[in-house]
């Protein structure tokens, strides 16, 4: 970038650049489906395995006339978000009841590293079994994947809050309760965020798995019927449609992330007459 | 003289799983109303641990302390919590001892007036300079009306120069609020600045090598002391103690 004369030039400057990746950005998009149209065109690509954007857009428009894309796309949503929340809230919770004890820590803490090692999608047919073959069971699948890293990254999170302030808290003489809510919770807020983005793309993992198994709807269902009957048009529309939907999740946590980063720097001065 | 403080024969081992050290053997002494008491020690002598027996964070295996009256704690570092603003992180300590009232609230807002932080109440600790952080962390401390301070080295965080405004400031306010303090450093200047009298302290396990008091006027300002030709003096008469 030039070297601004003043800040009126730089800001000049900074929208421009932005402008500037932008548009890039979308340059990049748009050449890759043309060029992907225009090589099954003169079959430098098979057609069969990788199908091409016009016939993918064709189909995206049939399958929102008949509206059943809405369907499949608000039923994984749905089985994502679900077991986003459930995965991310009970392992915090049980994150700070182990903070809170120690030698609970001590003794699960070889059972946490041995399921958090394991694949949990070798587990996926059983507690599918298990929670039954319906939407509880892929819920069940997504919470899988989410919770056990859940609850060893806040842990390690916790445990790196400031001594200090814990210590300030305890000369205050607070108890738990407040030592949580007033220190420990606060200050990893942005680290639970980043928990929470990296819990998006397993509970889709998740839930994607968990379609493949057993479903009726969804864009996993989508994914595995248009795999069984070559259809490659169906399964590129639920790959487009997944990578888009993950992206939206990805960046409405990112917008909260931002939001609270310069909620304080927004904050009004409030000046106390003297 | 009232007694705020007095510790008796106090004992404290710390085991660890290379075995037991001996911290601090057999420790006595007592703080009085309106006097600054200095612990001036080798670093990692246990000097913070008799705060930490004080302040209840640890128990003591013998002996005993006795306290009369409210006690604060200043810390090293500011301990400011960064998302809150100035005023709230004031109102910490009143919130979570559950004493916040009409009252505390306007002694905390005639403290922030007092001490010349009214500007800044809604500001956050990271917009504050260090020596005004520690202020605010110190009017955080007396807006729950200690009688007894404990100082942990709370200006070793600062650069060299505003150390000197922050000692000039923290006397000022003891002597405004009428306060007594028990500051631990290991900083000469600093005890012989701030204290009436200072206690000089033994490597491990803690013990009192000497006792000196010094003969300031407790009303004495820092930056007069320091003026003062005594001040050598008693600066190479601890730093011998200390050392031979």
């Amino acid at each position: 970038m030039k070297n601004p004369k003043n800040y009126q030039e730089y800001q000049k400057n900074k929208k421009r650049e932005k402008i500037k990746i932008i548009s890039i950005q979308f340059l990049i998009l748009f050449a890759f489906f043309l060029f992907w149209e225009l090589l099954v065109n003169i079959n430098f690509l098979n057609e069969f395995l990788v199908s091409k954007p016009s016939k993918i857009f064709i189909l995206f428009l049939s399958y929102i006339e008949s509206n059943s894309l809405f369907t499949h796309i608000y039923v994984s949503v749905l089985e994502t978000l679900i077991g986003l929340i459930i995965g991310s809230s009970l392992g915090l919770i049980i994150a700070i009841g182990l903070y809170f004890s120690k030698t609970l820590y001590k003794i699960l803490e070889p059972y946490l590293t041995v399921l958090n090692a394991l694949p949990k999608t070798a587990l996926a047919p059983i507690l599918i079994i298990w929670a039954g073959t319906n939407m509880k069971g892929i819920v069940l699948v997504s919470v899988s994947l989410s919770l056990i890293i859940t609850i060893i990254s806040s842990y390690s999170y916790f445990q790196l809050t400031d001594e200090n302030l814990i210590k300030l808290m305890r000369v205050l003489n607070a108890n738990k309760r407040q030592i949580l809510f007033r220190v420990i919770l606060p200050s990893n807020v942005a680290n639970i965020l980043a928990i929470l983005k990296i819990n998006v793309g397993l509970s889709w993992i998740g839930t994607i798995v968990g379609e493949f198994l057993v479903s009726k709807n969804g864009i996993g269902y989508l994914l595995m019927y248009g795999g069984m009957v070559f259809r490659l048009d169906l399964v590129m529309m639920g790959v487009i449609i997944l990578a888009l939907i993950a992206f939206l999740m990805y960046e409405t946590i990112s917008i909260i992330e931002k939001s609270i980063r310069f909620r304080k720097h927004k904050h009004k001065k409030t000046i106390i007459e003297e | 003289m009232k007694e705020l403080l007095s510790l008796n024969n106090v004992e404290k081992t710390f085991f660890s799983d290379e075995g037991e050290t001996k911290v601090i053997d057999n420790l006595s002494f007592k703080v009085f109303e309106n006097e600054v008491v200095s612990l001036i020690g080798p670093s990692g002598c246990g000097k913070s641990t008799i705060l930490n027996l004080i302040a209840k964070l640890e128990n003591l295996n013998k002996g005993n302390i006795i306290t009369n009256c409210e006690i604060g704690y200043m810390f090293q570092k500011d301990n400011l919590l960064p998302w809150l603003t100035v005023y709230k992180n004031i109102m910490l300590g009143l919130e979570i001892k559950k004493r916040k009232s009409k009252e505390s609230e306007d002694y905390t807002f005639s403290l922030l007036k007092k001490y010349g932080l009214s500007k800044f109440a809604s500001y956050y600790p990271e917009e504050l300079s260090g020596g005004m952080r520690q202020r605010v962390s110190l009017i955080r401390t007396l807006s729950l009306k200690p009688k007894l301070l404990l100082l942990d080295e709370p200006f070793s965080a600062l650069d060299s120069q505003t150390r000197l405004f922050v000692q000039e400031d923290v006397k000022s306010i003891i002597l405004e609020e009428k306060l007594s303090s028990l500051l631990v450093t290991h900083d000469i200047s600093e005890a012989i600045a701030l204290s009436e009298r200072v206690l000089i302290l033994s490597p491990r396990p803690l013990k009192i090598k000497k006792e000196l008091k010094l003969s300031y006027d407790n009303s004495l300002l820092p930056s007069l002391r320091r003026k003062d030709n005594s001040f050598s003096q008693y600066f190479n008469d601890v730093f011998n103690t200390l050392h031979y």
